[in-house]
């Protein structure tokens, strides 16, 4: 006659495991779950990665991630936004984290519309940076501007990726203070956000 | 022994046909979720049990708690209304709502041996319309049971119309209609949802009445609710009033010549990230018939007190949750034999500790400890049980839930002074689209 204690414990132990053996198939699902939105965080500057792994652990709590990675908003608008997640109720997610996340999203923002104008403009190939510095070229942008010394060297761009945001940069060539002698260029969407990366490369 | 193998293979089997029937990815989901195109997690931290957002959400009148930064305007409740999305049926309502049960259960009964019982069923269907009335601060919610415990018996538990007021920060509420406890009433510790299948015994207090905390009342409610920035703190104060309850909690329908007025008030405290205390009293004064049915039947109007507190705290983000309650419960009493009028004295605790793993997976254990005294009674008698149990959702949107739990209890009847113990293992598994 089998111990009735055993019985228990083994019906327990049983149904336990079968619960975990669950979950574990159900991580790994939600993990890849991305809505055909293709990410290569393998090539991310590190801090970017890291912002990554923070925003797909806080920021899927409550939603999908795909509006965030498909959106586009400036450097601003997406501080913002995240600001504005932190402070709904239970969203856990510090001043830190909110800093990584956000910097990974204007990443993100700005490489992928860089690529979107890749493919629009038929596919020129290589980065939004290579796509860039054609893009610097065909608009005269030397005629005013050096880079590493080629160029009109009165107002030279060498490290301007690490003096501005991608939003600054966007409003400083479309709009330039009223002040300044930088004319508005009238640069489309696709062309600018090229033009941005390759900026943001010259560190 | 072919009992009990068939036991272990129906378990297995109730395993194994859930394990086929989860859906990767649900297909539709509740109506607040659809309506917000957010998971259960949102309010949650794992269905049903909600979080300070779900408690916000509840408490504006089933609009989301907006961001609250001081750098920003509050927004005012209608602004809420007027940011939300066009009204549908399918935002506004839950039409399936299924759960089913399993359940092992062994009693043994001093000087009657033991018993075994198990079960297989639909425990309840139901559908729920909530939401709000389109361009106003008006907000309705109802429930339909069709099937209820296995059995079909359709009934309206909760319909209840509301008005909310005031801003994000300083909100306050007005109900009438007829409401159950809904899923939470008050914070973490006081919510009558457990993961554990059975919640705390004392919320299904033992008094000579049965008065269980969760009644179906026709009343009013009020409330206020303060939330700081970023909801780092939360403060609530709700009240309510309402007749035409049985003792037992089955409602007074049609002409009975029954009678029952409570007051509930409860205050709550939040405090980020969701540890939270809660304090409610209960008065009410309630026709109690007793051996209903026999030749000696009487009744009486007995009151019935309830005070209580309760305190979680949550350690880290969604880690490990440390929850306890005490309710004190002071009923008038008549002894069923001699009529002799009397008081019954119960004084319950439980603690528990809720481990959440990841998102959408929780352990819980929890001691339950209830000692009650009675008139007439030889001596104060003490009922314990035990419980551990899973709580794991399976799908990303957190929709399905499944509970499994397995507990033990014992203890003395306070009046028959019979003890008794049973060993249970119950496994609940729940659809919400
Ligand atoms: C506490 C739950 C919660 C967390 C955590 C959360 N969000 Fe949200 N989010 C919401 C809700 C609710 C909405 C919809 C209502 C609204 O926009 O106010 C929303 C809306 C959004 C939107 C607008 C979507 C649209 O369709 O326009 C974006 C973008 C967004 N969230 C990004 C994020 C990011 C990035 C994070 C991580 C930093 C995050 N969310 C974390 C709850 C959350
Ligand atoms: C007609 C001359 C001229 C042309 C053409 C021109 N710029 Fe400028 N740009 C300037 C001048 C002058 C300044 C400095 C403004 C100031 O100091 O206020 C400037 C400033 C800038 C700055 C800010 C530099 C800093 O250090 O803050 C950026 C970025 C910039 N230009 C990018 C471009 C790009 C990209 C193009 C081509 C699309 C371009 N400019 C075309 C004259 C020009």
């Amino acid at each position: 006659m089998m111990n009735q204690n055993v019985l228990w414990r083994v019906l327990l132990t049983a149904s336990l495991s079968a619960l975990l053996a669950g979950a574990t198939s159900a991580v790994a699902q939600v993990g890849t779950h991305e809505d055909n939105v293709k990410l290569d965080v393998g090539s991310y500057p590190v801090d970017i990665q890291h912002g990554y792994k923070l925003f797909a652990s806080k920021c899927s709590e409550c939603h999908s991630l795909t509006p965030s990675l498909k959106q586009s908003r400036s450097a601003e608008g997406w501080a913002q936004e995240v600001r504005r997640m932190q402070a709904m109720a239970s969203s856990h997610i510090n001043d830190r984290e909110a800093h990584l996340i956000t910097n990974f999203l204007v990443y993100v923002d700005v490489h992928r519309s860089a690529a979107a104008g890749d493919t629009a403009s038929g596919g020129a190939g290589g980065s939004p940076e290579q796509a860039g510095k054609q893009t610097f070229d065909s608009y005269g942008c030397s005629s005013c501007h050096s880079v590493g010394g080629a160029g009109n060297t009165s107002a030279p761009l060498d490290g301007i990726g690490s003096k501005e945001t991608a939003d600054a940069l966007k409003k400083l060539i479309t709009s330039p203070p009223s002040e300044s002698s930088m004319p508005a260029m009238d640069v489309p969407a696709k062309d600018l956000n090229n033009l941005v990366a390759y900026l943001l490369s010259l560190k | 022994m072919i009992v009990r193998s068939h036991l272990v293979s129906i378990f297995c089997a109730t395993g194994a046909l859930v394990a086929v029937l989860m859906p990767r990815q649900a297909a539709a989901v509740p109506q607040y979720a659809r309506r917000f195109g957010i998971t259960c997690y949102a309010c949650h931290t794992i269905p049903p049990v909600l979080n300070e957002q779900g408690y916000m959400f509840q408490k504006l009148g089933h609009h989301l708690p907006p961001a609250l930064e001081v750098s920003r305007p509050v927004e005012r409740i209608i602004d809420l209304v007027r940011k939300e999305r066009e009204w549908t049926i399918a935002n506004n309502a839950s039409f399936a709502v299924s759960d089913f049960s399993y359940q092992a259960q062994k009693n043994t009964q001093q000087g009657q041996g033991s018993t075994s019982t198990s079960a297989i069923e639909v425990g309840a269907w139901n559908a729920y319309f909530g939401g709000w009335l389109p361009d106003t601060n008006f907000f309705y919610y109802s429930e339909f049971d069709i099937v209820t415990n296995g059995v079909t018996s359709p009934n309206m538990p909760n319909a209840h119309i509301g008005y909310v007021g005031g801003t994000a920060r300083n909100s306050w509420y007005g109900i009438v209609g007829r409401e159950h406890l809904e899923v939470s009433e008050g914070t973490r510790a006081s919510e009558v949802y457990s993961l554990l299948p059975n919640s705390p015994l004392i919320f299904e207090n033992q008094g000579p009445t049965n008065f269980i905390l969760d009644q179906s009342p026709v009343g009013a409610a009020v409330g206020y609710t303060w939330a700081s920035s970023m909801y780092k703190r939360i403060a609530s104060v709700n009240m309510k009033v309402t007749d035409g309850d049985n003792a037992d909690g089955s409602e007074i329908l049609g002409t009975s010549s029954k009678n029952g007025k409570d007051i509930w008030a409860d205050a709550d405290f939040w405090y980020a990230p969701e540890s939270g205390v809660s304090v409610i009293t209960y008065q009410g004064k309630k026709s109690q018939i007793q051996n209903l049915g026999l030749a000696n039947q009487f009744t009486y109007n007995a009151r019935i007190r309830r005070e209580g507190a309760f305190a979680n705290y949550m350690i880290g983000r969604d880690k490990v949750d440390l929850l306890g309650g005490y309710l004190h419960g002071d009923d008038d009493w008549q002894d069923p034999t001699t009529q002799a009028p009397g008081t019954y004295l119960t004084n319950g605790g439980f603690g528990e500790a809720d481990y959440y793993i990841w998102r959408g997976l929780a352990l819980a254990s929890r001691y339950d400890r209830l000692r009650q005294d009675v008139t007439g009674g030889l001596h104060p008698t003490t009922l314990e049980q035990w419980q551990v149990g899973a709580e794991k959702a399976f799908t990303p949107m957190g929709n399905v839930v499944g509970r499994i739990a397995g507990g033990n209890s014992h203890g003395v009847d306070p009046v028959a002074l019979t003890g008794s113990a049973s060993r249970t293992i119950e496994a609940d598994i729940q659809f919400n689209f």
